[in-house]
């Protein structure tokens, strides 16, 4: 922190009324505006010339897109590589400005991966330097193709809060896991090499884990003592789920799209088996397929 | 029951279970090492007689979700935000001082809210900054990150 709080009360009538705050707070307030706003203080006075710089949380969101399409449309920036280059010249400096510990890092990427890579490779570099703990990196093109995470992403130890839109996730051998990280969000991501399973056992805090349309899981064999909030939307290629080993789920969403099967391909689609290793759960979704098989299980019972 | 004291000397009695919202003052009561009356050098009576309301307020928070007085508590903390500049700024020093997390967090947000899409010349205006920048200094700061000073509609007002 940049001070005790001890305030000084100026009695001069000149003085402004945010002057008695210390940095660490009106860095606080400018990371609750947008990013724009917030670079927009340094132009307030000459001591505010950088106080934006020590926002605690960077996002650049999908309005700070649009905003910046807008302003290249102005200007006539119609050059796909030119407006890729901009965007990544004011994400790279926010962080290669950022004079302390950066809490929250969240961009949205309106361009495809086959301009990005390098400059996103970048940002992830200069983050693995500044103990980033809530990371949220998506990209927001259609047609996307994966971005493959370079190894000293998974040095990012101190994450707690993550989420990826269409990268390719191959941690390193020598990965020991995101230990301390209770939040995982993945859309789009393939896990390659079978990786998904160890994967996940390597984040043992984890309470909320989203999945959707990932690639290359076949078993979705999910761990973790801690896990409450569970959500997945598999693809075609999946084959199986296993819920036994994270027994206090109490939120399950699954959207299988076709019948899940158990781990020696004992259809698992029966209800009260499925139930059987949910002992916390409250809510349960699941779609109309899952349901269909369920019923048609039911029935033949029944005969 | 728990004393507090301002800087100017005035006493203020709080229940413990509303105090404890401090972390500061949590921690002093947990290591024993709250005497009969808890000196706050830096806070004022007046601001020490907001914070006070906040915390008896909030003293069952969690009460509150489980019996659905969570409106009630909405409308309480729109209302108690809307105050000055000063002493908005204030409360968040005292917050922080007392290491009150969700006070600090609803009153800098209210500081934000209050910023959000004000032109340059509004948020001088409200927070009485005196430009001491030349208009070439001003120029080269815009030029530096452009982006920030162009697009959509900003408000001028200062309210």
């Amino acid at each position: 922190m940049f001070s005790e709080g001890v305030k000084v009360k100026q009695s001069g009538s000149d003085e402004d009324i945010i002057s008695s705050l210390p940095l660490d707070l009106i860095a606080c307030i400018l990371g609750k505006v947008s990013v724009r706003e917030a670079v927009r203080t340094s132009v307030l006075a000459k001591k505010w010339r950088f106080y934006y710089l020590y926002i605690p949380q960077i996002v650049f969101d999908n309005e700070f897109c649009e905003e910046l399409d807008d302003s290249f449309e102005k200007k006539g920036c119609y050059i796909h590589e030119l407006q890729c280059n901009q965007f990544d010249e004011i994400i790279a400096k926010s962080l290669l400005l950022h004079p302390g510990e950066l809490e929250k890092f969240k961009v949205c990427i309106p361009y495809d991966a086959s301009t990005m890579v390098p400059y996103v490779n970048k940002w992830i570099l200069y983050l693995s330097w500044r103990n980033i703990k809530k990371l949220t990196l998506t990209y927001n093109t259609l047609i996307t193709q994966s971005h493959k995470l370079p190894p000293y992403f998974f040095s990012c130890l101190e994450l707690t809060s993550l989420k990826l839109k269409s990268f390719v996730l191959t941690p390193p051998l020598e990965f020991k896991g995101f230990l301390s990280l209770y939040k995982l969000i993945l859309v789009g991501v393939d896990f390659t090499n079978n990786c998904f399973e160890s994967f996940i056992s390597s984040c043992p805090l984890l309470r909320r884990l989203v999945l959707r349309d990932c690639s290359g899981v076949h078993h979705y064999n999910i761990s973790g003592s801690y896990l409450e909030r569970l959500f997945i939307k598999a693809d075609d290629n999946f084959q199986s789920i296993s819920l036994e080993k994270a027994p206090n789920l109490s939120d399950v969403y699954l959207y299988p799209g076709k019948i899940v099967e158990g781990q020696e391909g004992n259809c698992v689609s029966d209800l009260v088996t499925f139930m059987g290793c949910l002992p916390k759960v409250k809510l349960l979704g699941f779609d109309s397929q899952f349901l269909q098989v369920s019923a048609k299980k039911f029935l033949f019972q029944v005969v | 029951m728990v004393k507090l004291k301002s800087n100017d000397d005035k006493e203020f009695e709080v229940e413990e279970a509303a105090v404890i919202q401090s972390e500061m003052i949590k921690n002093m009561i947990e290591d024993g090492c709250a005497t009969s009356v808890i000196p706050l050098p830096n806070i004022d009576s007046k601001t020490l007689i907001k914070v006070i309301e906040y915390l008896n307020k909030h003293i069952n928070m969690g009460k509150a979700a489980e019996t659905g007085e969570e409106d009630d508590l909405k409308e309480f903390d729109e209302q108690f935000v809307n105050m000055g500049w000063e002493e908005l700024f204030d409360v968040i020093m005292a917050a922080n001082y007392l290491n009150i997390h969700e006070l600090m967090e609803l009153c800098c947000q209210s500081a934000a809210d209050r910023l959000k899409n004000k032109s340059v010349r509004a948020v001088r205006e409200m927070l009485k900054i005196t430009n001491d920048l030349t208009e070439e200094e001003e120029q080269e700061i815009i030029n530096d990150a452009p982006w920030a000073f162009e697009g959509p509609e900003i408000d001028d007002t200062v309210n």
